[in-house]
């Protein structure tokens, strides 16, 4: 309980007593939860300051809390086994079948829980991107998938297409796709050559149904033929290779690579739908429906001035996410950040206003990207 | 109806269509009816609480509908008005009103919206209860939408 400066409240902040008006009305009963409506007359009425308590943690943030770090720990041994699987590329008996166990896992997260692994997608910590881009593709294919109603097999398969897309760059000398200068001619057609790689490479294997293979090999075709390795278009990609090639672009946006600055989720997919023709567009409806208009991991600004990081997917709703404020009005940091669903009816009057530009997200990711 | 209650929306709608629907805006001439009123074809109701009561509706085509929520949704085709295109215009709705509800708290109106209803149809009918709707047609690049204010003081 603590006394706050009217200036300085935020919308999901809760009354700790009675607050009176100026003429010793009661206005504000204790336990009201503010809103942007409550607040604007609070400062109306002129009052200096309101005692408040922090919210305590809803039940659906209590099952979050708890499962998040079971979930990190399974997106982490994931990457790791990735990149150990990844940087042996003779494929060995019994490794198909490790591999579909983890996308299985994974596929089964995403039904209970999406938001909580979508938010360990935009963690970029880890040193390996070719292992984490690879789960973390899977991840998104997979949504996107759920997204198109695909039956649970077909997920996985498709999970499992996505996770080894770049296998083939395992036949590919690390000095030339982690560079940071333009590739030259002969290297560029080395690098285009590792859909078809992975293609020969996992075809040996037996164990992959034939969906997966070609969903390897065609991730990086386009839509309207501008792609490769065979310059295929429309609907003679496959299903899975239209999907994975979403994915795919989606999450090396987001990502901080040598050679381009990384975007925000905003931009990433504001970027996706600016190049539609190179994509099929019902794929990408399934990934705006599925991240929404403000994905998870952005950084927004509410029309009140407060900033806030969007944490939840409410469905239904794609311009109203749960969000968790953490500088109220006047850009102060709260001691405890406040979450609010923004689809909940009380808060009507509050709604994002923009996503912060690049620069000013990354500061705030450095202030509490990991919290 | 007081005009007071009247300019925050006329000023909100600007401000936001500018800003979300990325438009140039002009106003129509206003002008005062009596119940029932007809809608076009895509409407967006949300009902204003506590201080001043009633509702407001915006209403358009859905042609424009469709433009609109494109640009909202970052110019992803919105051809066939899905849910997610439904969603960005009733956002819509929901931020004018928003904006337009803030402002009347800050002239000592304290009031509350409901979240959107959006209906669709052809030859709507709307019938407000003892109420005049001010109806200001506001003129877009992407087309008009109709704004239908129905607001009255609440008895003290």
């Amino acid at each position: 309980m603590k006394s706050i400066r009217v200036s300085a409240l935020v919308p999901g902040m809760i009354v700790a007593r009675d607050v009176f008006d100026p003429t010793g009305l009661l206005m504000l009963n204790e336990g009201t939860v503010l809103t942007t409506e409550l607040i604007t007359k609070l400062d109306f009425w002129g009052l200096d300051e309101v005692v408040i308590e922090e919210p305590s943690p809803s039940l659906k943030e209590q099952q979050e809390i708890a499962i998040t770090p079971q979930i990190k720990a399974a997106h982490e041994r994931a990457i790791d086994l990735t990149g150990s699987l990844m940087s042996n590329p003779e494929i060995r008996d019994g490794d198909a079948l490790i591999l579909k166990g983890m996308v299985g896992d994974i596929e089964s997260q995403i039904q209970l829980n999406s938001n909580v692994l979508l938010n360990l997608c935009h963690i970029k910590t880890h040193d390996n991107y070719l292992y984490s881009h690879s789960v973390n593709v899977s991840i998104v294919a997979m949504i996107i998938g759920r997204g198109l109603r695909l039956d649970d097999n077909t997920l996985k398969n498709l999970g499992l297409s996505a996770l080894l897309h770049d296998f083939g760059m395992t036949k590919i000398d690390k000095a030339i796709y982690d560079q940071d200068q333009k590739l030259t001619a002969e290297e560029r057609i080395r690098i285009e050559r590792h859909p078809v790689y992975g293609y020969e490479l996992l075809c040996n294997a037996e164990d992959f149904s034939e969906d997966v293979l070609l969903g390897i090999k065609q991730h990086h075709e386009r839509f309207n033929g501008s792609g490769y390795p065979d310059g295929l278009s429309g609907e003679e990609i496959s299903l899975f290779g239209r999907i994975i090639a979403v994915a795919d672009v989606y999450d090396a946006c987001l990502s901080l690579r040598k050679h381009r600055p990384r975007m925000t989720p905003y931009e990433t997919l504001k970027n996706l739908l600016g190049e539609s023709r190179l994509f099929d567009i019902k794929i990408l409806k399934a990934l705006v429906t599925s991240m929404a208009i403000y994905p998870i991991g952005s950084f927004v600004r509410l029309n009140t001035g407060e900033i806030a990081k969007v944490i939840g997917i409410n469905h239904g709703f794609p311009f109203r996410p749960d969000i968790r404020i953490y500088l109220d009005r006047n850009h102060q940091k709260l001691e405890k950040p406040i979450r609010i669903n923004l689809s909940d009816g009380d808060y009507t009057q509050t709604y994002i206003q923009e996503t912060l530009d690049y620069e000013e997200s990354e500061r705030m990711y450095v202030l509490f990207g990991d919290q | 109806m007081k005009v007071e209650f009247i300019n925050p929306f006329v000023s909100a709608a600007f401000v936001v269509l500018e800003k979300v629907a990325k438009t140039k805006v002009s106003k129509g001439k206003l002008s005062l009816l009596s119940s029932p009123i007809e809608g076009k074809e895509v409407n967006t109701v949300i009902g204003v609480t506590g201080d001043i009561l009633g509702q407001v509706i915006y209403s358009m085509s859905t042609q424009t509908a469709q433009k609109i929520a494109s640009v909202m949704l970052m110019g992803m085709p919105v051809d066939d008005f899905d849910e997610i295109g439904k969603s960005a215009i009733s956002e819509l709705g929901n931020i004018i009103t928003g904006n337009a509800a803030t402002e009347l708290g800050n002239n000592g109106y304290c009031c509350n919206i409901t979240p959107p209803t959006l209906f669709m149809g052809k030859d709507v009918v709307v019938s407000f209860k003892d109420l005049q709707i001010l109806v200001i047609p506001v003129v877009t690049d992407l087309g008009e939408i109709i704004i239908n204010v129905a607001l009255r003081e609440a008895d003290q």
